[in-house]
């Protein structure tokens, strides 16, 4: 059910005011390059934001941009939450369902957060910015993107406003008997201190094989082989509530994984840790497949997660490597490459074979399934914590220094003690859940930005049509020849290679319209006059492809005289008329 | 309901079906009959609609046995995997209808105390309607409106029926480049020419219809979307016809999944279509069961097929059953590798191997030629109408060429006539209640007592399963959608455990084995130990210390 916001521009327009004055007034304001000053939607991207928080901050953009902005909600999670899908486009030029389309999703993971302030900012940008900016405005004329900023709702408000770790939740919230006892979510985590942070329980053993690092005492190091330690690890804050002698066993963090429920290359749980029972056999996926079976216009698509600094296309698994083709691996290289420009720090990388397997991820549905050129970016890398590449050196404590030096240690819990029903007495301490995983307050906007502008790359590289000439020729006894030369001026063509191969989507129809038409044929060579003639319905020439920066010749024969139009209409490339 | 209005009852039921049931029932008659069986034995059947396909019609489910029947160990029985299988179907309704006429007796109500049967009788509704429609063809799919040759436009290229009989058959068309020749066995039946052995065809053969859309592929694209048989998760074929644009995509098959998921209590399944491995069992690869995307049934689960195979062939026997090879997103392969349950399929019928009738002067087949070798089982059973000669007929797309309309009906190389069903049901019954008796039951037994002095008592038990089959299976092992054998010891007052595990899992029982457990435990008194599973019961033992 769509769920347009136009009616609440009144009342919203009420907090906008609200707002304006609380901001400067815009002769106070010097603009920085690149950014919108004075914007109507104030925002503080230096914090993180749950449901309710998102739900706000959407309505206020649509409510401030109708004519760009316009809000529904796709689905319901299973806990009942929106899922809101916030489509940015210029609403005055064009049929938004008939531009090439760009999908942008977050947060599929519960606990990698900032895909969703990273996607909002995407919408917050394109829409405070199309006022004065002439590429904005193109873009939106030419584009549509859909953005969903959380696709996992209820998880992220777990892993806020629940006790966690930085990596957990990873699933969402329907339970799983993890160990298959008849008993649902019997013994979790839990938060011993109650604190709101799953740390670690640590204990004095003086054959332990830890000791704090001289260099930073809440650190634990390792001793060598030949050294005496002084404490040992007890592993997450948790005790063994169900008395099976096993704790944390079975809570609701790791039910399932929310990126192993989709309909490519599906495997279920014994092969593919984290699947469901079937391709969307989740409700929040099952919401996005129908939008984006919906959207037969996505011809491009990007998924947020973290962490890494990671540009990732498919394939997941090594059984789908002749899956990505060379030609589509092509333009896939060419983006992720400009990313890796855009985005100090990252890396483009390929997912079976510089991560691990995964079969049944969205982005392998999304190409292989639908043939969408799809990233998943693995947003935050600890490169961005010194400007230089992190080591896997034992001695790397950068973690630390940055926590100590510009963070003034707010991201770390001090070790204290406590008194354990299982292990006497222990001390727990640690990172807090809001380090390590996601970004610090005061990176967040710039690689918000950087992140945005490779998801703008990706979206301009869309395929852009234009009818670029039509030449006639007389053939006398009335008859007559049109040639028309259609041209894609952008890197993706209108069918991806698979696509192409498995005949995903409709062949994309150049129609003449207007005159009498005899014949039609594609030609395949203007200059030596080789053409393919299509017997059944000549008007109207089904073109498979019309290539990335690479031109399609179509031909009529017509009988008589009068205006006539020539229209290409592709799915993933839009429609234009000469 | 006292006795003899339930006699009363069952004699007007029975005779209902014996005097009504002259053909196959279409759906609203499956219908009838299901909700009968509600009506009649409401102490032993529950139904229920699960969903609503895209005409309207319901899947059904019935639950067949008594009290809490979640609880107790079920096998799934389900019809219309394939829409052109009515046999399937008849077999489902007609296994209840069956085993319920006997439920007075001793050994069926001891059956339906012991195993829930949940049977799905019709999972292919729409497309088994085709059957009974003006138009008669074998369709599979359901009303999703589909785009089977993917070209952009649905629907654009179905059947016609040239020779106006209602059925699609088939057309031939002379041709010089035919690759078909005439079967020199039985005239009627066309076969392929091979051109390796210097045969030269002479047909060209469509079935029935024109090429509407000039694509030159005939009837590619008609009505009938996506195959229910065609749509689950182990190796779905992908951009096929009929195979959905994911897997699980169709409502009726997801609602019957989200509750079969839930079902802990299954574990074996029956389905009645094309695929057959009670007739001819799996064999072990272990190449294929050892690859991570497991490709063939593991080596404890092909005896267990092997073994219950046997039981089938023994019981229905019926010989020469025709090999299958499972062409993935199929039923019978998700029950088994993604389900993680025994899983077993059958047709039910086919056409048997004939015998040349030398009195009619019939000699024996040089070819082997199924349709030659159902005409002449037809012939032999006094069937005469199944057969339509060749006839000319005027073609569109072949103008000036000679083209004919002929063939065997549609349906009845794989649904028997009507009067062999209540003989294939009566077996199929009988096969279904001796399945149930290798069912996994859990025992606690051998329970010894040691004290080990000042108030520690060592205690030791057995924990065994009395069934022919494993619980679970050995690729149910593997996946959470089965549960474990819990075994817990439950204790009261001042005891203790001092060794051995209060609360423990068991990762297996084989069929007919064993499992020694014991424990140190310190106090007195009454004192008791839980072991049981959703799909082998429950058994619990009390111990005085």
């Amino acid at each position: 059910m769509k769920l347009y916001i136009r009616n609440l521009t009144v009342a919203l327009s009420l907090f906008t005011i609200h707002y304006s004055l609380s901001a400067q007034t815009a002769d106070q304001i010097f603009k920085a390059a690149g950014s919108p000053a004075n914007p109507k939607v104030a925002m503080n991207w230096s914090q993180y934001y749950d449901h309710a928080g998102i739900s706000a901050i959407l309505k206020k953009i649509a409510a401030a941009y109708p004519d760009l902005a316009k809000l529904e909600s796709i689905g319901k999670s299973y806990e009942g939450r929106d899922l809101w899908c916030i489509t940015i486009t210029d609403f005055k030029s064009g049929d938004p369902n008939k531009k090439p389309g760009m999908y942008i999703d977050g947060n599929i993971h519960s606990n990698e957060v900032q895909g969703s302030e990273f996607s909002m900012y995407t919408a917050w940008y394109l829409t405070e910015s199309f006022k004065d900016n002439k590429f904005v405005q193109e873009l939106l004329a030419d584009k549509v993107f859909y953005i969903v900023p959380t696709i996992n709702p209820d998880g992220r408000d777990s892993y806020f406003h629940k006790p966690n770790t930085g990596s957990s939740p990873r699933s969402g919230v329907i339970p799983i008997d993890n160990d298959r006892d008849g008993q649902v979510d019997e013994d979790g985590y839990d938060d011993l201190d109650g604190d709101n942070e799953i740390l670690l329980m640590r204990r004095k053993n003086a054959n332990g094989r830890f000791r704090p690092d001289p260099s930073d005492p809440r650190r634990m190091i390792q001793v060598g082989p030949d050294e005496k330690g002084s404490y040992e690890f007890l592993g997450l804050e948790g005790k063994d509530n169900d008395g099976d002698g096993q704790v944390n066993e079975d809570g609701y963090t790791f039910e399932y994984d929310p990126n192993r429920d989709w309909g490519w290359n599906w495997q279920p749980n014994y092969i593919q840790g984290g699947a469901y029972k079937y391709p969307f056999s989740l409700p929040e996926n099952r919401a996005i497949e129908e939008f984006v079976m919906k959207h037969p216009n996505i011809a491009a698509a990007q998924s947020f997660h973290n962490a890494g600094g990671q540009i990732l296309r498919g394939p997941g698994a090594e059984s789908d490597v002749t899956t990505y083709n060379a030609a589509d691996i092509q333009i896939y290289d060419v983006i992720g490459k400009k990313g890796e420009e855009l985005l100090p720090g990252y890396k483009y990388l390929v997912v079976y074979k510089d991560l691990y397997t995964v079969y049944g991820g969205e982005l392998d549905w999304f190409y292989g399934s639908r043939g969408i050129y799809t990233y998943s970016n693995e947003l935050w890398t600890p490169y961005l914590f010194f400007n230089s590449d992190a080591t896997r050196n034992p001695q790397d404590n950068s973690n630390y220094s940055f926590d100590r030096y510009l963070l003034f240690q707010d991201a770390f819990v001090p070790w204290h003690e406590y008194d354990h029903p299982q292990y006497g007495k222990i001390e727990i301490g640690g990172f807090k859940k809001n380090f390590g995983r996601a970004h610090p307050g005061f990176l967040m906007q710039s690689d918000a930005h950087r992140n945005m502008a490779f998801t703008i790359y990706h979206c301009y590289q869309t395929p852009k049509l234009a009818v670029d000439t039509i030449k006639e020729k007389d053939l006398g006894d009335g008859l007559k020849e049109v040639t028309t030369v259609i041209s894609n001026s952008r890197l993706m063509p209108t069918h991806s290679s698979q696509d192409l191969k498995y005949k995903i989507e409709r062949p994309d129809y150049i129609s003449l319209v207007g005159v009498n038409v005899l014949a039609g044929m594609i030609v395949d060579n203007a200059d030596l006059n080789l053409t393919t003639e299509q017997r059944n319905d000549p008007a109207k020439i089904a073109v498979r492809n019309i290539p990335g920066q690479g031109t399609v010749t179509v031909r009529w024969i017509i009988q008589g005289s009068g205006k006539y139009v020539v229209t290409v209409d592709s799915k993933k490339g839009g429609v234009v008329s000469r | 309901m006292s006795k003899t209005i339930s006699v009363f009852l069952l004699g007007i039921f029975s005779c209902f079906v014996s005097t009504a049931q002259t053909g196959y029932s279409d759906f609203s008659r499956q219908t009838t009959r299901i909700n009968a069986l509600a009506k009649t034995y409401p102490q032993y059947v529950r139904v229920r609609s699960l969903t609503k396909t895209a005409r309207g019609k319901d899947i059904w489910q019935i639950t067949m046995g008594t009290g809490n029947t979640e609880s107790k160990p079920a096998i799934v029985v389900a019809g219309g995997v394939e829409g052109n299988y009515l046999i399937g179907m008849e077999l489902a309704i007609g296994f209840a209808e069956n085993l319920l006429q006997s439920s007075d007796t001793d050994s069926i109500k001891a059956l339906l105390n012991k195993t829930t049967f949940y049977i799905f009788p019709n999972l292919s509704p729409d497309a088994m309607e085709q059957y009974f429609a003006p138009l008669q063809y074998e369709r599979q799919g359901n009303a999703a409106a589909t785009d089977d040759d993917r070209d952009g436009k649905t629907n654009e290229d179905g059947f016609e029926d040239l020779d106006d009989n209602g059925k699609i058959t088939w057309i031939r068309v002379e041709s010089p480049v035919g690759d078909y020749r005439v079967n020199p066995d039985d005239p009627r039946s066309l076969i392929k020419a091979d051109p390796a052995k210097g045969e030269k065809g002479k047909y060209l053969v469509y079935t029935e219809g024109s090429d509407n859309d000039k694509d030159n592929n005939f009837n590619e694209d008609g009505e009938g979307g996506i195959w229910f048989n065609k749509n689950f998760t182990y190796k779905v074929p992908s951009f096929t016809q009929g195979s959905g644009e994911f897997a699980v995509s169709e409502n009726e098959s997801r609602v019957l999944l989200d509750t079969l998921f839930e079902r802990f209590n299954v574990y074996a399944v029956v389905s009645f279509g094309s695929n057959n491995n009670l007739s001819n069992p799996y064999i072990y690869n272990a190449a294929t069961a050892n690859q991570v995307l497991i490709g063939s049934w593991l080596q404890q689960d092909v005896r267990a097929d092997s073994m219950v195979a046997d039981l089938y062939n023994k019981t229905v026997s019926m010989k020469d059953a025709p090999k299958t090879t499972a062409a993935g997103g199929d039923f019978l392969s998700w029950a088994y590798y993604h389900y993680g349950r025994y899983s077993f399929s059958t047709p039910g019928w086919w056409v048997p191997k004939t015998k040349p009738d030398s009195t009619k002067g019939e000699k024996a087949f040089t070819v082997d030629d199924p349709t030659a070798n159902y005409l002449r089982w037809a012939g032999q059973q006094g069937i005469t109408n199944t057969f339509n000669e060749w006839k000319t007929v005027q073609h569109p797309d072949f103008p000036g060429q000679k083209v004919e309309a002929g063939g065997v009906d549609p349906f009845v190389l794989i649904n028997p006539p009507y009067k062999l069903i209540p003989d294939l049901v009566k077996k199929h019954t009988q096969f279904l209640f001796k399945l149930a008796a290798y069912q996994p039951e859990i025992d606690v037994i051998n329970i010894k007592t040691e004290k080990a002095g000042a108030g520690l008592t060592r205690i030791t038990v057995d924990i065994i399963n009395r069934g022919a089959l494993a619980a679970p299976s050995k690729i149910g092992e593997r996946t959470y959608w089965m549960k474990r054998i819990t075994v817990r010891v439950n204790t009261s007052g001042n005891q203790s455990v001092i060794s051995g595990r209060k609360i423990q899992t068991l990762n297996s029982l084989e069929g007919y084995s064993t499992q020694q457990l014991s424990w140190l435990i310190k106090g007195t008194g009454k004192l008791s130990i839980d072991a049981g599973s959703p799909t082998t019961g429950s058994k619990s033992i009390d111990i005085n210390l």
